[in-house]
């Protein structure tokens, strides 16, 4: 029922939009703050020392969240310090009840009072309502430096209550307590397109800044992204292991040949099978050489179609005595991997150069269905980098949301 | 961005698959080894 008041403090003309409700009110024209408690309209504060302007229009009908809302009043509170401000407006419906619209540093909250009172651990800094926990976010005093329109309380201007803000995102849960009564609200996080649509705020909102307490992490799919990489890497790993038990090494050429020392140094060696198996060709070389090297040019030889394949092979190895006693380097076995041939009968024709005293023999071997151990740890790599470049930014996202917590879990955060 | 993870890793999964099959050894490349003389086959005479 709407009620028209005169303000005992200007004269001027005050509408109490729900007057059956309402139990304080602010007059529009000199913002003294009124009792409408009783039948005589009495002054609770005379004058405002701050002024404010809201950005949602005030006695304005809106749908939200699925019920007209009646925008009846406006808060502008602080911490104690007034370092950190925010603006609250509270909403009515007369089937519903009030609601409160809260932002700070432009992230909007939808807040409710809750039926009851919530369970606290003050040890664990934890609290529990509806079964869901609460972690402890902040705790202070909080002082009402503004209000403008209706409120069902009688609202002060400079009114000061204790404050404790527990968060499990995307819901707050907060206590107000004064000498008098503790009050419980509950409050979710709301997008700010929501809240710019529903108000009509489109140029008005102000700037989201940093990561709200009750903010949802954009990060939010850990056990997705964890069985999506945790299947990945078992279908590498059983991609891996099962070339390995389906498609075993195996050896398919081994001779050991004289080093010629004639002017065609060329050694054609026997025939052998190069099948379609998978993985990589290995050829390995071993010569006793001493202080001295043995190369080769090996062509591999398809004996059907004359294909011809081509690659060098060598040993080196160096022995001494020094100061430091005994040295060596190098080795008289090398070995070289060569991707897939065309399966087929091959024969090699090796070309040798030594170094002088030549090695009396070579050996050379050759194996198929080798597989790589290098392919897997990159693949696995590969796996692995996105998932660690996802839980960094999410744990970033964190340490920002409890940048201004005196509760941070992330201590080295909180010690700087 | 998930779902695009998961077909990036679908992708890295088929490729290593590939490679692996093919002989061709990432271990080659960092090397600087050839895994095989690319270019240097001919019809022999």
């Amino acid at each position: 029922m709407v009620k028209a008041i005169t303000c005992p403090s200007c004269g001027g003309p005050v509408t109490v939009k729900y007057a059956e409700q309402s139990l304080s009110c602010v007059c529009p024209a000199c913002l003294a703050v009124l009792s409408t408690a009783n039948e005589s309209v009495s002054i609770l504060v005379k004058s405002q020392l701050k002024n404010a302007k809201p950005i949602i229009t005030l006695g304005q009908r809106y749908n939200f969240r699925g019920h007209d809302w009646d925008v009846i009043g406006y808060l502008v509170r602080s911490d104690k310090t007034e370092t950190y401000k925010w603006s609250e407006y509270l909403l009515f419906n007369p089937y519903v009840g009030y609601r409160f619209l809260v932002c700070m540093d432009g992230h909007w909250n939808y807040v409710t009072k809750t039926k009851s009172a919530a369970k606290v651990d003050s040890i664990l800094n934890r609290a529990t309502y509806l079964d869901k926990t609460y972690t402890l976010f902040h705790k202070g005093q909080v002082k009402t430096l503004f209000v403008l329109g209706e409120f069902y309380w009688r609202v002060k201007a400079n009114e000061v209550v204790m404050a404790f803000d527990y968060i499990n995102p995307p819901e707050m849960l907060s206590l107000e307590q004064d000498a008098d009564e503790e009050i419980w609200s509950i409050g979710e996080y709301v997008p700010k397109r929501d809240v710019e649509k529903a108000f009509k705020l489109v140029g008005k909102m102000p700037l989201d800044l940093g990561v709200a307490p009750n903010q949802p992490s954009p990060h939010n799919q850990d056990k997705t992204l964890a069985t999506y990489v945790s299947s990945l890497i078992a279908l590498v790993v059983l991609v891996h292991f099962g070339f390995l038990v389906a498609v075993p090494k195996r050896n398919i050429f081994e001779a050991t040949y004289s080093v010629p020392l004639s002017t065609s140094p060329t050694i054609t060696t026997a025939p052998f099978e190069i099948s379609d198996k998978a993985g990589y060709i290995e050829t390995e070389l071993f010569a006793e050489v001493n202080n001295g090297w043995l190369e080769t040019t090996v062509e591999a030889v398809e004996e059907n179609t004359g294909e011809e394949y081509e690659f060098d092979q060598g040993v080196e190895y160096y022995s001494g005595y020094d100061s430091d006693g005994s040295w060596s380097e190098g080795s008289r076995t090398s070995d070289r991997r060569i991707a897939k041939l065309p399966a087929g009968k091959y024969h090699l024709n090796i070309t040798t150069a030594w170094s002088y005293p030549s090695p009396s023999t070579f050996t050379f071997r050759v194996s198929e269905g080798n597989l790589s151990w290098g392919n897997f740890f990159f693949a696995f790599f590969l796996l692995i980098l996105y998932p660690i470049y996802y839980f960094m930014r999410a744990k970033n996202f964190e340490k920002n949301r409890w940048s201004t917590s005196d509760y941070s879990p992330y201590w080295s955060q909180h010690d700087d | 961005m998930i779902k695009g993870y998961l077909v990036y890793g679908f992708l890295v999964v088929l490729i290593y698959s590939y490679i692996s099959y093919m002989g061709i050894s990432y271990y080659d490349f960092v090397s600087g080894k050839s895994f095989q003389p690319a270019g240097k086959t001919f019809q022999h005479k």
